[in-house]
């Protein structure tokens, strides 16, 4: 091979990288696809009205007047509400790319998940560490803005709505945080729920699902 | 924008690397409005505008303009001659990087 054509073939590589670049960055629309987001919006609505029933207040606080089991009972309903969201999500971030003829584990989607995995980490660890001592009050506006942080970050990687999406759920937390915590559980209902239907909604009427 | 020397085969409607832009965005997407490919590609609604024009002229893309309420949007989608045309100049830089290889549409 002599040294232009060399040349060209280093060049072409380069190319061919920029295309796969560009293509998943037109496809990577985001991480959250817009039926996993309205699907995702229902559950966290549906473990708000339970939670609600059950606590009988809009002040998560008043988690830490239940009986233990009951807590317990709880705990298990919001964990289950996040891991099923997550694996709806997952699954239907695979079909859309294998829809598209694309990698659903393609760089983006590896950016995207590492980082958002410190935010939901963080947010588990201080869930369990916060109800351990009670503090069950600060629980909402951590959540969100741990996940609003997460969705924030990895947005850096996704089209600019998720980010938007983020900025809504840091703001809520702090709201919630200082001066909504007395009606802490209807703010879940308004982030984890109604922001992520109308979300949902947008992103497939924007981009299709 | 940068452009890469020519070689034979290698299409030059495509080959300016704003026009690649385009065209493989619209390969993966099929169809998309020019602010978002504008936000995508990162330029400015004249550069685009230009690339596009080229592209329309060579009937590569198909540009249409409606009305969404009061506003105008202008989307671009890929035309099959497109399609085809891609497809071949990703052939043409595979077999650069591997000579060996036969193009697609022989296999």
């Amino acid at each position: 091979m002599n040294a232009e054509a060399e040349l060209n073939a280093k060049e072409a590589t380069e190319h061919l990288a920029a295309i796969r670049r560009i293509m998943e960055s037109a496809t990577q629309l985001t991480v959250l696809p817009g039926k996993a987001a309205i699907i995702g919006g229902l559950l966290a609505l549906n473990a708000c009205a339970v939670t609600r029933g059950i606590v009988g207040s809009w002040d998560f606080s008043a988690m830490s007047a239940l009986h233990a089991s009951i807590r317990m009972n709880l705990i298990v309903l919001w964990s289950a509400t996040a891991a099923v969201g997550i694996a709806v999500d997952v699954a239907l971030t695979v079909l859309a790319a294998r829809k598209r003829g694309a990698s659903p584990w393609s760089r983006l989607s590896q950016l995207a998940a590492y980082a958002m995995a410190p935010g939901i980490a963080a947010g588990t660890v201080l869930t369990l560490a916060l109800g351990q001592t009670g503090h069950w009050g600060l629980v909402p506006a951590l959540w969100m803005m741990l996940y609003g942080g997460a969705v924030w970050t990895a947005s850096v990687f996704s089209v600019r709505a998720p980010g938007v999406l983020g900025a809504v759920f840091f703001a809520a937390g702090v709201a919630t945080a200082f001066w909504l915590s007395s009606v802490s559980l209807l703010m879940v209902a308004a982030t984890f729920g109604l922001a992520h239907i109308v979300f949902g909604v947008y992103l497939i009427a924007k981009f299709g699902d | 924008m940068t452009q890469l020397p020519s070689p034979e085969g290698l299409d030059k409607a495509i080959h300016e690397r704003a026009r690649l832009g385009i065209v493989a965005s619209l390969a993966a997407r099929g169809k998309m409005s020019f602010n978002e490919l504008k936000d995508a590609l990162g330029m400015t609604d004249g550069n685009l505008s230009v690339h596009a024009r080229v592209l329309e002229e060579a009937k590569y893309i198909r540009i249409e303009k409606t009305f969404v309420g009061r506003k105008p949007r202008t989307t671009l989608s890929l035309t099959a001659k497109g399609r085809k045309s891609f497809r071949n100049y990703v052939d043409t830089l595979e077999r650069i990087v591997a000579p060996g290889k036969r193009k697609t549409n022989e296999e």
